[in-house]
């Protein structure tokens, strides 16, 4: 596990990033000499920092927020939004966004065209922009940058809109230009970027948004005062009512109602006549018809002045049924937009170089195949193509789950998405966009999550038949009623029946119920992407879990330490450079006896050339000796001979379960120290109740066979089972392994992990379950991410999802019942229109209720 | 009773104003963005060159 880890993080390293919970002494000097540093209030990555008792900040306005919350006693609020699993990320990946494309980014701006930033000219000469702004945190960025407006000559407006984290500027395009905004915000750390393609789609989906409120709006309207003119009639109808009284209200009712058919209706009739086109049955066909018949039932009745009408009713059928669609096209819009941010960590600037050698900067959407682009150290490919000049190590952990680097050289082929480390390179793009492997892969999780999950598929299933046999009922219905009582009372049964076998309940019920269980898990800091996974985790299946820090808490602690100070010296000088946990545990370790070792010697040392090897661990020179720290494979590489002095310290250190750690100084062996983690103190309580519920157990790890069993036996002793304990695991077993227990498992195959190593299993299980403190890349590729950062959660989520399943069966249960009952009673001829009309939307209503009530993730809220 | 003729027109009509003020609402954007609103509202309209955290 360590030599795994290792290298990525290492990467990090000369960043040199300053330790969020630095002392004072520390912040003095930063506030003197700039120094990359997250800040304590937004988590933003920034090289001007301000500091204020023993905190830093990325700008004033930061930093004023922050005393306010922490004057009003609100410092809960950093530990709730660090579930957000904002603060993590800040650390890393922004480093590598803001720093160097910042210039670019102004440098591109300058060519709106280019960009491919759409400018729209006002009436009075005036420009407007839309730009998404990088490194909005919260509410104290997006009033910094409003209240930046004033100071900037020639912008007319500028607003931040919080929800897709961009602005819209009104400028003077002779007084100004977006370069000369986003040179300004530049400093505070706000960086003013060309939209991305996909906000096109945003804007006509907040179109959509619009029509389906107006539309909800119009109806609501319309419904509520064909109610109040309906109920006028029938305390009429009790009470007596001059009969031209009654006529008025008739008509005034009559044109309500058919307004709503017509104006907020008319989707119904055009998706039924598309319907009707393509030879489909659709629900909304016997909706078209039932809203067809009762127009022209209460038309007729109103103009001949006799028999019932149904504006009432037909109103707010209308209405109801549009508020089930909104709901419908929220959840989509809601699961379009999560996924719009998974794919959102480039900032889609590239450096393209021209025939004539000169560089300029463009959006990446822009490249064609065979433009060459120059990618810097830390900067994203943009896209696939090969190696023309240079050479370099590429991070493509996101792709393939692996984590050492990847050496490339001039004629190598590169994937976009991938993350150039330590030289410049110039790159042939040869495809872009949809063609290249990031955009198929793009496509292909944006139809994953476009898929209708198994139920919502039945559910539509049962739909279409229920939609055919109502119409041939209907048919029926309406000829028998013919012969018997003529067709007056037959179109008066007809409409009861099509309006009462309303199937919104049924094709409502699975992803209403979804959505609402997303919701809550949401609130218990559980963040579902994919509403399949509900389903798959409500029955019992095979759960992996990976060890380091998801059974325990990943944090590496030095147990003990067997060498000379001078290993120490030399350690803490290699690895305080370095942003890794073993490097984080070696540091504290050493810290914690430093006593020692300045009574000794001065710490004072020369380190250089630090290099990760390989994921194994590191070597530098420390004052001219050259060091090693690192597992026993990085000793064999440099040939370095263990003396048999070490081997039973060695042996003891494995047998305990425990990592070691030699350190060599000009190969000689100085010092072993053993690494050791802790269980999770839920591990054993979550596992148990999973165990209870079916789930059988296995552990998959990429740490040594003997640390493995290790904590197999020490959990086995508490009454757990694990199937499996596989040990020594790459990222390439860890998938070939869920892929293989997948083919041969009937049920769900889940993968529960974090980190680096695990992103490809995390993507191949039937469901990947992200624990919070794995890096980014594992939440892109887990559609479950746990950000509570308790294990418990899983037990949770495993609860919720099966009482989800049973609310969907529920639902269907009953809207199956009460439709099967209300439609015979129709038919029969035993229920006035009008009573249709109410019990409609009850059985909607039922199930809305049922939903809502469903006990998923209820039971864990009051824990 | 026959001021039904007038107060029941000059309901719906009333009522249609407000429908009609609540379609240039959601028509004009005031209900695309439902949180930065709710954050503007909690800061003062202070100029940035007078605001003291500016030190």
């Amino acid at each position: 596990m360590i030599a795994l880890e290792r290298n990525s993080e290492a990467t990090h390293s000369l960043q040199n990033v300053v330790d969020r919970h630095a002392s004072p002494a520390d912040v003095a000097q930063s506030e003197n000499e700039p120094h990359e540093a997250t800040c304590d209030h937004c988590g933003l990555v920034s090289s001007s920092m301000v500091g204020s008792n023993g905190h830093l900040f990325c700008c004033h306005g930061c930093m004023g927020a922050f005393a306010l919350i922490h004057e009003m006693g609100l410092d809960d609020y950093y530990s709730l939004r660090e579930g957000a699993g904002n603060v993590d990320a800040a650390g890393t990946d922004t480093i590598f966004k803001q720093k160097a494309p910042t210039l670019a980014a102004i440098e591109m701006l300058k060519d709106l065209e280019g960009a491919g930033v759409d400018v729209h000219q006002t009436s009075d000469g005036l420009c407007e922009v839309r730009l998404t702004v990088e490194g909005l945190h919260c509410a104290a960025c997006s009033w910094l940058i409003e209240r930046m407006q004033p100071s900037l000559p020639g912008v007319h407006s500028a607003q931040v809109r919080m929800n897709d984290r961009s602005i819209h500027l009104v400028y003077d395009p002779e007084k100004t230009n977006p370069s000369k905004v986003a040179s300004r915000l530049a400093p505070l750390g706000y960086l003013l970027l060309p939209q991305h393609r996909d906000d096109t789609d945003q804007s006509t989906n907040r179109h959509q948004q619009r029509e389906h409120l107006i539309a909800i709006a119009v109806a609501a309207f319309l419904a509520a005062n064909a109610m109040w003119i309906g109920i006028a009639l029938y305390a009429g109808e009790a009470t007596g009512m001059l009969i031209e009284h009654t006529h008025f209200f008739r008509w005034i009712g009559t044109i309500l109602g058919v307004m709503a058919a017509i104006f907020p209706g008319r989707v119904f009739f055009r998706s039924a006549i598309n319907a009707l086109r393509t030879r489909t049955a659709h629900v909304d066909i016997p909706i078209a018809i039932a809203l067809a018949m009762g127009i022209a039932g209460s038309v007729f009745g109103t103009i001949y002045g006799k028999g019932h009408i149904y504006f009432d009713s037909l109103a707010s059928l209308v209405l109801l049924l549009r508020i089930g669609r909104y709901i419908q096209f929220r959840s989509q819009y809601v699961a379009g937009l999560s996924l719009e941010k998974l794919f959102r960590w480039t900032n889609g600037i590239t450096t393209r170089v021209a025939e004539d050698g000169s560089f300029q900067s463009v959006a990446a959407s822009r490249l064609k195949p065979r433009d060459v682009v120059l990618v810097q150290p830390g900067e994203t490919l943009p896209s696939d193509g090969f190696v023309v000049q240079g050479r370099s190590h590429l991070n493509v952990s996101w792709l393939t789950g692996e984590s050492a680097p990847q050496s490339i050289s001039i004629g190598d082929r590169v994937v976009g998405g991938t993350m150039n480390i330590d030289s410049p390179i110039q790159v042939c793009i040869t495809e872009c966009g949809k063609q290249s492997r990031l955009g198929q892969l793009e496509e292909v999780i944006r139809n994953a999550a476009g898929d209708r999950t198994p139920l919502v598929q039945a559910a539509d299933k049962i739909g279409k038949w229920f939609v055919i046999m109502v119409l041939l009922l209907a048919v029926g219905c309406w000829i028998g009623w013919c012969f018997l009582a003529g067709p007056a009372t037959a179109t008066m049964h007809t409409v009861a029946l099509l309006t009462i076998a309303c199937p919104c309940a049924i094709a409502l019920a699975a992803p209403l119920v979804i959505t609402i269980a997303i919701g809550r898990a949401a609130r218990q800091q559980i963040w579902i992407r994919d509403g399949q996974c509900v389903e798959r985790l409500a029955k019992p299946g095979l759960m992996w879990f990976d060890k380091t820090g998801t059974l325990t808490e990943g944090n590496m602690r030095v147990q003990q330490w067997e060498g000379t100070t001078k290993s120490m010296k030399c350690a803490i000088a290699v690895e305080s450079q370095l942003n890794h946990p073993i490097a984080k545990a070696i540091c504290e370790y050493v810290q914690l006896q430093r006593s020692k070792i300045s009574q000794s010697e001065s710490m004072s040392t020369t380190t250089e050339e630090i290099r990760s090897i390989e994921g194994l661990g590191v070597s530098a020179k420390v004052d001219g000796d050259f060091v090693l720290i690192g597992s026993e494979p990085l000793l064999r590489l440099h040939k370095i001979v263990i003396p048999t002095n070490w081997n039973s310290i060695h042996d003891r250190i494995l047998r305990d379960g425990m990592t070691p750690i030699w350190i060599a100084i000009d190969g000689k062996i100085e010092a072993i120290l053993s690494l050791s983690d802790s269980l999770r103190h839920d591990t054993i309580e979550s596992l148990k109740a999973l165990q209870l519920k079916g789930w059988r157990l296995c552990i998959l790890s990429g740490d040594r066979k003997e640390v493995v069993d290790y904590w197999r036996r020490r959990i086995e002793g508490s009454g757990i089972v694990f199937e499996q304990a596989i040990g020594e695991a790459s990222p390439e077993q860890k998938v070939d392994t869920i892929r293989l227990s997948r083919e041969n498992e009937k049920a769900a195959v889940v993968f529960v992990g974090d980190g680096i190593n695990d992103a490809a299993a995390l993507a191949v299980g039937d469901v990947g379950i992200a624990i919070r403190g794995g890096s980014e890349i594992s939440l892109r590729a887990a559609p479950i991410y746990v950000a509570s950062n308790r294990l418990r959660s899983i037990d949770q989520l495993v609860d919720a999802s099966s009482s989800t399943l049973r609310t969907i069966q529920k639902c269907f249960g009953i809207s199956l019942i009460y439709n099967s009952i209300t439609i015979s009673l129709a038919v029969i001829g035993l229920i006035h229109p009008l009573i249709a009309a109410i019990f409609m939307p009850i059985s909607g209503l039922t199930v809305l209720g049922l939903a809502i009530t469903g006990h998923s993730f209820e039971k864990t809220e009051k824990s | 009773m026959s001021v039904l003729y007038i107060t029941l027109p000059i309901a719906l009509l009333m009522g249609a104003i407000g429908l009609y003020a609540c379609v240039r609402c959601i028509a004009s954007g005031q209900y695309d963005d439902l949180e930065s609103p709710a954050l503007r509202i909690l800061q003062d309209d202070v100029d940035i060159h007078s605001n003291k955290s500016d030190e």
